[in-house]
């Protein structure tokens, strides 16, 4: 969680992403202009509602949106100074694994079941290192010590269904840092555990970060977790980032109204409450964007402004930036 | 060292109970692995186990029945002249026939008792058929011809069959552009020829092309592929949404490297299934050529053939047509029983259940 370097240039840069789905009510913009940058060591949270394209993003990403109905229309996504948009499928995969990697949401269902756990840690490995046959054990057991993986020589050899849920968590995670990516992406890593495990292993993924100096960013509900763990937050909102900036500057001044509201819908543990905050009115349909701000219709603070035009990005404070017009 | 504790010496070895014999019976499928390995054994061993040459034909013993059939006689009434065709004379037997049978001192109005039938021996235990040649050896080279149909036919359809499913079930990961129509296409021609009547065409084929075993296996691997297709596509269009295809797409791996390393495994069990189930099938398929005379050519021993030789004498010696058609149906049902079994086995839904 050190502080990240700013002087150095970013180890990913995404602009104007746009990704749209092709559907039978029109076209679906699931993302719609993200920018954001990552440096290196450093954790960017990434919080909206469902459907908000947290998901699609990191998808996008990874080059990873089934085409069709999906496309990505404009953007480029830069990784270590390479646009990954501009790579063919071959060269992509290439990337893939070894210099981005992503941690998926569900545990119980990403392990293959017909394959040894050692077998499944070290595909990445296998496919994008020229290693020796006998090393490729020796290097499974390090990655699975690397996740705290007790007695780690015996379980190389199990099947996925011989494990708990918390310790397939962490093989998923093994597989996920086994090639020392640069980038790693944990798509709500922690929903499918429970808090004990949880804890132990955010522990976890923030040591590895600390040992290896990879960017990670992290996509998550749960506020509680962007706290601990990242060093800037970007709020989602109907496919774009609403509001971004450091931990700190965010939770103390929320300055976009759909943060402030987000915010107020966590619980907090010293008030006593009857009944529990929530946002009124439901996000908006994204085949049907209105002009101006999508959150207009659900905004307490709205304006006439706000319907016409989408507002742009607007300086709150040294990196924390907001697009809301009432900022102008 | 006088005495040594006998305890230490004991037999670890206890009867089994009723109970736990019962439960091996009901959770494993027992007889038809006796059955099937049987077959098989018999069948790779065949010279070994065969007591006479199957091509072997020896007149005077001919259609002799089966070891435990006894002789069979019939009391003749001894007659001058005997009309042949009158159903009035039937018991009755001429002067000339008698003595012709042994019976050298038989006279007009006597009755003799004439074998009609001679009694089985051990010599040759499932009898022989109408030209003298053993039934048991002639089935046993007949296990043989199935063994071969099975082997030949149904790996180079199963080959054909599994891959023809993969890449269909894969063909849009594989060719982005156009491995949906490539897709289509193997479904339709699947389709296609679940729709030739295979038995017509079979009787076609071996018209044109003349009979040998060459294009009967070459038929029956045709008739044995089209049953994998289908079911392998459907197993691989939904393991390729699973998380941990995903992940290994995430982790860089090809599409190939997806489809033979993390989605082939997971169909192997319905190819079993199906494979057990189709073997069946198939020497039923050769059964029936052979008894329809497109199949294993005399005097070759094949099981079908066999019943087709005895269906004649049916009246006379069963046994001819018995066998061989009993070795068709133990096998096909053993391997009916086998495939439940091990579709049942295979489910992960039933696999907790006893």
């Amino acid at each position: 969680m050190a502080a990240a370097d700013t002087s150095e240039a970013p180890v990913l840069k995404v602009e104007n992403l746009r990704t749209y789905f092709r559907t039978r009510w029109g076209e679906v913009k699931a993302v719609d202009g993200v920018n954001f940058e990552l440096r290196k060591g450093e954790t960017l949270g990434i919080v909206g509602e469902s459907g908000s394209g947290k998901s699609v993003t990191m998808l996008s990403m990874m080059r990873l949106i089934p085409m069709p109905p999906g496309r990505i229309v404009e953007g480029s996504i830069t990784l270590d100074g390479e646009d990954l948009l501009q790579l063919s499928e071959s060269e992509m995969s290439k990337i893939r694994g070894s210099k981005i990697a992503l941690i998926i949401q569900d545990p119980m269902t990403s392990l293959n079941p017909v394959l040894s756990i050692g077998n499944q840690v070290t595909e990445a490995i296998r496919i994008h290192q020229d290693i020796p046959k006998r090393s490729v054990m020796e290097k499974a057991l390090e990655v699975l010590r690397k996740v705290n993986i007790p007695a780690a020589e015996s379980r190389v050899r199990d099947y996925p269904h011989q494990m708990s849920g918390g310790m397939r968590q962490r093989v998923v995670g093994a597989i996920g840092i086994s090639c020392q990516p640069l980038v790693l992406i944990a798509d709500e890593p922690t929903t499918s555990l429970d808090v004990t495990i949880q804890a132990q292993y955010l522990k976890l993924l923030r040591d590895l970060q600390q040992e290896s100096g990879m960017s990670l960013i992290f996509i998550t509900h749960d506020f509680g977790i962007v706290a601990k763990m990242c060093d800037r937050v970007a709020v989602m909102y109907a496919g774009r980032i609403v509001e971004m900036g450091t931990v700190r500057d965010l939770f103390n001044n929320p300055s976009h109204p759909y943060s402030e509201a987000l915010l107020a819908s966590v619980p907090k543990m010293e008030e006593d409450v009857d009944r529990l905050y929530a946002i009124e009115g439901q996000p908006p349909l994204l085949h049907d964007l209105p002009v101006g701000c999508a959150f207009a219709d659900r905004c307490q603070y709205v304006m006439e402004r706000c319907r016409e035009e989408y507002p742009p990005e607007f300086p709150v404070a040294e990196g924390h930036y907001s697009a809301c017009w009432r900022l102008a | 060292m006088a005495e040594v504790s006998t305890g230490l010496r004991r037999s670890r070895f206890r009867a089994p109970t009723w109970q736990q014999v019962s439960y091996v019976l009901r959770r494993w499928p027992v007889a038809p692995i006796v059955i099937l390995s049987v077959l098989v054994v018999v069948g790779v061993f065949a010279p070994f186990f065969a007591p006479h040459d199957p091509l072997l034909t020896e007149l005077v013993e001919r259609n002799t029945p089966p070891f435990w059939i006894g002789v069979q006689t019939e009391f003749r009434l001894v007659a001058q002249q005997v009309d042949k065709l009158s159903a009035e004379d039937r018991h009755k037997i001429s002067l000339r026939d008698a003595r012709k049978k042994g019976f050298a001192d038989a006279k007009v109005g006597e009755t003799i008792e004439l074998t009609v039938r001679p009694a089985g021996s051990f010599n040759h235990i499932f009898g022989t058929d109408q030209t003298g040649r053993d039934i048991l050896s002639r089935a046993i080279f007949g296990a043989r011809v199935s063994l071969m149909v099975t082997a030949v036919s149904l790996t180079s359809g199963l080959v054909i069959g599994v891959a023809m499913g993969l890449i269909a079930g894969y063909a849009d990961q594989i060719f982005p552009r156009w491995g949906k129509h490539l897709d289509e296409g193997i479904m339709r021609i699947v389709e296609i020829t679940f729709a030739v009547p295979t038995i017509l065409v079979a009787l076609v084929i071996v018209i044109v092309f003349g009979k040998s075993f060459i294009v009967l296996l070459g038929l029956l691997a045709f008739v044995a592929w089209n049953a994998f297709p289908r079911n392998v596509r459907a197993e691989v269009l939904s393991l390729k949404t699973t998380d941990y295809v995903a992940l290994a797409k995430i982790s860089g791996a090809s599409s190939f490297r997806i489809l033979f390393v993390h989605i082939f495994p997971g169909v192997i069990n319905t190819v079993l299934v199906i494979a057990t189930l189709r073997v069946g099938q198939l020497i039923l398929i050769e059964a029936i050529l052979s008894f329809l005379g497109a199949g294993v050519q005399p005097p070759k021993p094949a099981w079908g053939a066999m019943v087709a030789d005895g269906r004649e004498y049916l009246g006379d010696a069963w046994w001819i047509a018995f066998f061989p058609g009993m070795g068709i149906f133990l096998v096909v049902v053993s391997l009916n029983f086998l495939g439940d079994w091990m579709r049942d086995r295979f489910d992960p839904r039933l696999r907790q259940l006893d």
